[in-house]
């Protein structure tokens, strides 16, 4: 049995996986919201969270997108203590991803571009859970249909 | 030699049938009726080739799957001349709780001037009306270095919902 979940979002155009527990709670026009329910099956401020969000165009004089997902990162990370920052690639595309303490809660804030568009990915829970992040980033294929 | 372990992958996306998989760099993916073939670059015996089909299961319902894969090792034993079984294996992908059953097996032609090959045979059953063939082919000279990349290859499918 896999021990992850596969989502993709037609409004986000994000393909991810995530760990078992994890299900699709709320979709926009521009964003799709997954989370681990509690044992209620209930959502609930403490709950991991990962919200994927389409946050723009990506200008065309930063053809690959580098300099608009570093930017991005650092208006993710504002107002909170960084634990640590990671550039990488993946699916081809500029990643950066934020490790923060904010208001007393840990924060896993990534900004990524694809295709052209400008996404952050906002993902919330334990200290623990950056692994679970990590991993879910490492997943991510940007794919339009 | 080239292995396994240097394989540099890249992303494809087989939008007509609602696939992305994971295939080595310098692969070429064309599209066919009714799926994909994907193949390495030209070899001189056997150009190592994965063919993507998708369907319908011939009946809705898991009790169909689940006798689909008793018998099919048996079928293909029965009506595919010159093949023979190797192992098998099952598991779940991540996307929509698909089943993917896999046989392993060798081919030998009557014809002897055609090499003897390694296959690898995947059904991936995504609900009653939906279903996936996966072929993949090299020479047995290669199966050492070949098997593991199919292997990745078919672990790697995500489908795709269905557009809304």
């Amino acid at each position: 049995m896999s021990q992850l979940t596969h989502f993709y979002s037609y409004a986000t155009r994000v393909s991810l996986e995530l760990p078992v527990a994890f299900s699709s709670v709320a979709e926009t026009s521009s964003s799709a919201t997954y989370a681990a329910l509690d044992a209620d099956d209930e959502l609930t401020a403490e709950s991991p969270a990962l919200q994927v969000q389409v946050v723009g165009g990506v200008p065309t004089d930063d053809p690959d997108g580098t300099a608009s997902v570093a930017r991005l990162a650092d208006q993710l990370a504002a107002g909170g203590t960084v634990l640590s920052r990671t550039d990488r690639i993946v699916d081809e595309c500029p990643v950066t991803s934020v490790e923060l303490e904010r208001d007393g809660g840990y924060l896993h804030l990534s900004a990524a571009a694809a295709d052209g568009r400008l996404l952050s990915l906002a993902a919330r829970g334990p200290r623990d859970s950056a692994p679970i992040w990590n991993a879910t980033i490492s997943s991510l294929r940007f794919i339009t249909l | 030699m080239s292995t396994y372990d240097d394989t540099r992958w890249a992303n494809v996306t087989l939008a007509d049938i609602l696939v992305s998989l994971q295939v080595p760099h310098g692969w070429d993916a064309f599209p066919e009726e009714f799926g994909a073939t994907l193949r390495a670059p030209v070899e001189a015996e056997v150009t190592p080739t994965v063919t993507l089909q998708v369907g319908e299961p011939e009946q809705p319902g898991l009790a169909w799957w689940r006798d689909f894969t008793e018998q099919v090792v048996g079928h293909l034993i029965d009506t595919a001349p010159g093949f023979s079984f190797v192992d098998q294996d099952e598991f779940r992908l991540s996307s929509l709780g698909a089943e993917v059953y896999v046989v392993r097996g060798h081919w030998e032609s009557d014809d002897p001037t055609l090499p003897e090959t390694a296959q690898l045979q995947a059904w991936i059953w995504a609900g009653s009306t939906r279903m996936y063939q996966v072929s993949a082919v090299t020479s047995l000279q290669h199966e050492d270095r070949d098997l593991p990349v199919f292997e990745h290859l078919l672990r790697s499918i995500r489908l795709l919902p269905e557009r809304p």
